[in-house]
């Protein structure tokens, strides 16, 4: 007699459809989606800091991570730069068609952990999207959290995402919300200067903080060193890695860094635990 | 649950005969000059179990070196449908290392919140009847990795076949093995303690008899590779003999790197995996072409990590290395076998 | 399922594998364990030698070209149009193939020469070997490797020159790595960095363009410390007074001057490699691609006679085939006044033993080789060969592909010379025929299928065989089988190989009468005068142009190959360095990046007395300094800084000799 595998089979994409597209950057778009089958789109849900593997059919799977929190389920959303083959051929995608979702998958940002802590977000360029998941989760409840700081940056005020979303956050009463370009452009008021420079302007400072950054691998070591330096604990400083993926699953071997895996493992890491990491 | 039985010597091929009634029976068949590898059978005539072990283990048929996993294709909106292999299968005069390796493989890629599903299915739907080694073979180490050259009851197989001579001893250790036994019970009757006795004083003498080279002394190179306290220099020295063939990672039968890829076929969509390597630059590298393992000496220190550090002992509850010394024979730069890398890295020493 | 033995595709070093097969399809590779060259090994290449069979773009259909577009046609149709647009005798050319197998090249041979009456024939990879194997053809009498490959493994001293072995021919390399791991020393000649360098011994890196002057200095210690065979010396040679005084016109310290290599070192080499009696020299593309590739490939003649290191085992000399059949090719014959087995339609009895088995005549002309026969003809009948992509100067033989009147092009892939062409024939992967191709070191191997042909594909011995018939001629070959029988016949070297010979045991070398062909016997041996009067091809550098740059043939020439791009985990890894340098890129020594305030990847300007390029950087600490490798896939890009492909020293032959240049930011 046959035996039938009855778990659900990890390497099956459910069928997404992109409801809405918007550009954010002259290579960056949101894409809004929703689960095609109504049943499906009901059961799914994820916490930040989680990714998907979306499959473009016909050329493949890449890892991306969420950019909306679960607090407002009707959709999710993936804030995606046009880089290859695969994310060019998403952008020329619109409302209706259709990609493959694997996910959730990986580990998420401590969130409830840090309930009463005050919260510092630290973002650079396409790093805030993965932030925004838990800037949103954290904004829907937001009582349940101390002082929340985001700093973000960009190369330029071209490059900055979600421009008119940042505008609210400027105008929002109960966040300290603070935005630097590396260089300026023609009609910008604001701060000009890598993101570390605002850390005097927004007053911040350790005493239980929990940092959150995403960015480019060299800003995040700079950032990571600043904060080490200002007296935060390995282990408040929160961060997430890249390393080349295929599966997301934890099985083909490639985003391996030792004995962990970056899509199970991670995508989130705190300092501390990056610092035991052995290639 | 353990029960001894005998089949008489001469009729191992009427069981394998009565098997292929109900599975694809996987046995070792000689193939050119020497060559010995796993096949599946069309008659029981074509299986041998005179060798010493194949040249290939029979990883190939729970993870093959080409696997499809899925195909897609429009019909308005997509559609997405699984493409199982769920043949049934008897991998027949499997060696004890090799069996090993398949408890490895269950406890990798068969984790509890995310099994490999096309894994698990072909490995619900085979069984394995080993042959016990009553002497080493070859390149093999299974006595330093204690995956060899007997296992005892719990080790894997459904069962173990011991040549007593005249007859075979075939410990019985599963339900599944006894349905293997029920397929044509008339040639099986029960051992007696003799047969018993005789098979510990062949395992014992077996293990005696290895010789000194090539050992792993798993120990000492694992805590060097655990802790990084191997010299760069040392892994440099040592990737000068590495022709970055990958051949170390696929006859490994505890290796599973794989890549996934689309293509289109016929008009539909077929997505599948294939066998890569840690020993290859593209595993790693990112689309930005930065690459965490640039050089072949980091990948070379990889797979080694992956083998036989306490990390991955600890993560998958079995070290990685089962001894079948495949890779020894496998390097076309010769030293670069598990064996002598390991002896490189106790002795810290790479002339 | 089953398990095919069959021989890799790729590399000269003739592997053997089986291709697992189920549900028709190839679903993998195994490595032979008994096999006495694989050993229970492959390359990178011949772990996915899989892959590139059933790739979707794998030809299928033939195609003939309508308003400038190739579009699907029948087989009646392509063959009815070749037998009437195929031009005749001195204006068709024919182009075979170093991957095809013996089988296919004869009868594209006998098609040559018996109906299409032409002389004109040659294979692609051929116009790189003219000059070397004209040199040993002229010292021993035939141009092949004189000891079997697994012998290299007992040899007690190795030397390379001029090859990157491991990239370019695996498991020649695997073969020397196990001498060495045994005890053997290796000594490495050639100016730039190799995989096996690191090992060696004795390393020689001289200056690019005097390596010729270092082999003369190589063979003159050998004579001043007396390491000649002393038996050689009581015979009656040609000439050996005139070879001796040849040498006595330079000097160990003068080829210091050149090289850069002191006499310390040279005669440590000698004493190494002249003084062991199994003692094997090695060489490849560093001495075929050289200006001085024919005075070399003599010296290395020289050497190996003068000690004696012919006939013995793990012993001799080792031209490296690269393709997985270039031996086979030469063998059949695919050569202007070249039958097969080195025979020559000169010799009247060779001519009319041909004439009378194949009942035709053969050409009275003497045909013209690559790449002259290029500008010489109306229409090209091509088989398995890239003669655009894998010319010395493709740009040249673009042009003279698309003056054509007619071009024939059979192919697995739609390459480069595919696309110019008038008709294109679909054709069989070693995968999906039978047949045999024969290693560098002259086994004999089979091809097995395993797996059936895509679409309307065919083999290529099949499809010659129906042009042939629509030409007039009236062929009845019914496999493979039957053609080897043939070539058996006609050719003494390959004389009793037959399926069933080659099937009982791991092939056979040639020549295979006496059963002893894995080392061959030399009679009559001569040494030729050593001429290094004209110096050296090393370029006056100064403070303007104070490097030299080197178009390296060494390595990296499976990067561009139609079969290993098709093969998707291949593609993958040897195109990483296409990835990481999109412009293009010129190896350099960090030292000097560093001097220059150069980074990995920057852009650089090169210029030379010829002209310019521009490519990005990419540091080699292996190089010596002020030294630069471009790969020879990119002579292309950089075919103005060497003045395009100038003549070698043997007509056909064409040579990028090093050049000086400047270097600065782009």
């Amino acid at each position: 007699m046959e035996v039938t595998e009855t778990r659900p089979n990890i390497y099956l994409p459910q069928i997404a459809r992109i409801t809405d597209v918007r550009d954010e950057t002259p290579d960056t778009k949101t894409f809004v989606f929703r689960l095609r089958e109504d049943p499906a789109h009901q059961a799914f849900t994820w916490r930040p800091g989680q990714f998907v593997e979306l499959s473009v059919f016909g050329l493949g799977e890449a890892p991306f991570g969420f950019a909306s929190s679960p607090t407002r389920k009707q959709n999710f959303e993936i804030t995606i730069r046009a880089v290859g083959a695969l994310t060019a051929a998403l952008h020329g995608m619109g409302p209706g068609d259709e990609v493959g979702i694997r996910g959730p998958l990986g580990n998420h940002f401590p969130c409830d952990e840090v309930r009463g802590r005050n919260i510092l977000f630290i973002g650079g360029g396409i790093g805030l999207p993965p932030l925004r998941s838990l800037i949103h989760n954290m904004l829907d409840e937001r009582d349940k959290f101390g002082d929340i700081t985001i700093l973000y940056g960009a190369r330029t005020p071209t490059d900055l995402v979600y421009k008119q979303e940042l505008k609210q956050w400027e105008q929002r009463g109960d966040i300290r919300f603070m935005v630097t370009v590396d260089r300026s452009e023609p009609g910008w008021q604001g701060n000009v200067g890598m993101v570390p420079t605002l850390f005097p302007k927004a007053d911040v400072k350790p005493d239980g903080t929990v940092a959150y950054i995403c960015g480019p691998p060299v800003m995040i070591r700079f950032v990571i060193q600043d904060l080490v330096s200002m007296g935060f604990a390995d282990d408040n400083i929160i961060s997430t890695l890249e390393r080349h993926m295929k599966c997301g699953v934890g099985k083909c071997n490639h985003c391996c860094i030792g004995h962990k895996y970056v899509c199970r493992d991670g995508p989130v890491f705190s300092y501390q635990q990056m610092k035991g990491l052995l290639e | 649950m353990s029960r001894a039985l005998r089949l008489e010597k001469d009729r191992w091929r009427e069981w394998l005969a009565a098997l292929q009634k109900g599975a694809t029976v996987v046995a070792p068949v000689r193939l050119h000059g020497d060559d010995v590898a796993f096949e599946r059978i069309d008659s029981p005539g074509q299986a041998t179990l005179d060798f010493c072990n194949t040249q290939d283990s029979p990883k190939r048929f729970l993870f093959p070196q080409v696997e499809p996993m899925l195909r897609y294709r429009r019909n308005g909106g997509y559609e997405v449908n699984p493409i199982y292999d769920q043949e049934k299968r008897v991998l027949f005069g499997i060696r004890c290392c090799d069996v090993s390796a398949v408890r490895f493989m269950d406890l990798a890629l068969g984790v509890e919140d995310l099994p490999d599903t096309y894994y698990s299915l072909r490995r619900a739907n085979t069984a394995l009847i080993a042959l016990a080694c009553d002497q080493p073979c070859g390149d093999s180490f299974c006595v330093c990795a204690d995956t060899g050259p007997f296992l005892s009851s719990g080790g894997g197989y459904d069962i173990q076949l011991t040549d007593l001579g005249d007859h075979y001893l075939a410990e019985v250790d599963t339900e599944r093995g006894e349905a293997l036994v029920a397929a044509a019970s008339a040639l099986f009757t029960s051992a007696s303690d003799e047969d018993l006795a005789r098979r510990q004083e062949l395992d014992a003498q077996a293990e005696r008899s290895f010789p000194r080279e090539p050992r792993l002394y798993f120990a000492a190179s694992s805590r060097k590779v655990s802790l990084d306290n191997v010299d760069e220099d040392l892994w440099r020295r040592m990737a000068h003999w590495c022709v970055s063939c990958g051949g170390c990672t696929h006859i490994c039968p505890t290796c599973y790197c794989f890549n996934v890829t689309d293509a289109q076929v016929n008009g539909d969509g077929l997505r599948s995996r294939r066998w890569d390597s840690c020993q290859y630059s593209g595993l790693t590298r990112e689309a930005s072409g930065h690459n965490p393992r640039p050089e072949q000496l980091h990948r070379l220190k990889r797979r080694i990590f992956h083998k036989m550090s306490y990390q991955y002992v600890a993560r998958d509850g079995m070290q990685g290395c089962v001894g079948c010394g495949r890779c020894i024979r496998v390097c076309p730069g010769i030293r670069l076998g598990i064996t002598e890398v390991g002896e490189g890295i106790r002795r810290a020493e790479w002339k | 399922m089953a398990n095919v033995l069959t021989t890799c595709p790729f590399c000269g070093s003739g592997c053997n594998l089986y291709l697992r097969v189920e549900g028709g399809k190839l679903t993998g590779v195994l490595p032979s364990q008994t096999h006495p060259v694989a050993r229970g090994k492959l390359c990178m290449r011949g772990w996915h030698a899989h892959e590139f069979v059933s790739h979707p773009d794998r030809l299928r259909s033939p195609l003939i070209k309508r308003d400038g577009q190739l579009r699907p046609a029948s087989w009646e149709q392509v063959l009815s149009l070749i037998a009437e647009k195929l031009p005749r005798g001195q204006q068709v050319g024919v182009v075979g193939s170093a991957r095809c197998s013996n089988e296919d090249n004869y009868l594209l041979m006998k098609l040559a020469r018996c109906v299409l009456g032409t002389d004109n024939i040659d294979f692609s990879s051929r116009p790189q070997r003219i000059a070397d194997l004209a040199a040993l053809r002229a010292a021993f009498g035939f141009a092949a490797a004189t000891n079997s490959a697994p012998e290299l493994a007992e040899a007690e001293v190795i030397t390379v020159i001029g090859a990157d072995v491991v990239p370019e021919v695996t498991m020649v390399g695997s073969l020397i790595y196990e001498a060495v791991r045994r005890g053997a020393k290796l000594i490495v000649i050639s100016p730039l960095p190799t995989q096996l360098s690191p090992l060696a011994h004795v390393r020689l890196q001289p200056r690019p363009g005097t390596e010729a002057v270092l082999l003369c200095g190589l063979v003159k210690s050998v004579v001043d410390q007396g390491l000649m065979d002393s038996s050689l010396l009581d015979r009656n040679w040609d000439a050996y007074d005139q070879f001796v005084s040849s040498l006595s016109q330079f000097s160990l310290d003068m080829v210091e001057q050149r090289t850069g290599v002191s006499a310390a070192q040279v005669d440590e080499a000698a004493k190494l490699c002249g003084g062991a009696r199994r003692s094997v020299v090695l060489y490849s593309s560093g001495v075929e691609q050289h200006p001085a590739a024919a005075t070399m490939a003599t010296i290395l003649a020289d050497l190996v006679a003068l000690t004696n290191h012919l006939g013995g085992a793990s012993m001799g000399l080792f031209p490296l085939a690269r393709q997985n059949n270039f031996q086979g090719a030469l063998d059949m014959g695919l050569a202007p006044g070249l039958l097969t087995g080195g025979q020559s339609p000169e010799d009247a009895d060779t001519r009319r033993k041909f004439e009378q088995a194949w009942g035709c005549s053969l050409p009275q002309f003497a045909g013209k080789p690559l790449p002259e026969m290029l500008a010489g003809v109306k229409g090209l009948y091509v088989m398995g060969a890239d003669v655009a992509g894998g010319a010395a100067d493709p740009a040249q033989a673009r042009q003279q592909l698309e003056a054509l009147d007619f071009l024939v092009v059979q192919e697995l892939f739609m390459t480069e010379t595919a696309r110019l062409a008038d008709v294109v024939l679909p054709a069989a992967a070693y995968a999906e025929k039978e047949g045999t191709a024969t290693a560098t070191d002259r086994r004999i191997q089979r091809i097995r299928k395993a797996v059936d042909v895509p679409g309307e594909a065919r083999p290529d011995w099949r499809i010659i065989h129906d042009v042939a018939g629509h030409l007039g001629a009236s062929w009845r070959y019914d496999s493979p089988a039957a053609i080897m029988a043939e070539i058996a016949t006609l050719t003494p070297a390959y004389s009793g190989i037959s399926y069933e010979k080659l099937d009982a045991g791991w092939g056979a070398y040639w020549p295979s009468a006496d059963g002893a062909g894995e080392r061959l016997q030399l009679k009559g041996l001569s040494l030729r005068s050593i001429d290094c009067s004209p110096g050296t091809q090393a370029p006056r550098v100064d403070a303007e142009r104070p490097f030299v740059l080197v178009l390296d043939a060494t390595a990296e020439r499976w990067t561009t190959d139609a079969t290993v791009l098709h093969c998707d985990m291949l593609r993958r890894e040897y195109g990483i360095a296409a990835a990481d340098f999109p412009a293009g890129y010129v190896r350099m020594n960090p030292n000097d990046a560093q001097e220059l305030q150069l980074r990995q990847g920057f852009k650089v300007k090169l210029a030379s007395a010829q002209g310019e390029a521009q490519l990005q950087l990419k540091l080699d600490p292996g190089l010596p300094e002020r030294t630069l490798a471009v790969p020879y896939h990119l002579r292309e890009r950089t075919r103005d800084l060497f003045g395009g492909a100038a003549p070698g020293q043997v007509e056909g032959h064409q040579v990028y000799a090093p050049v000086a240049v400047s270097v600065s930011a782009a």
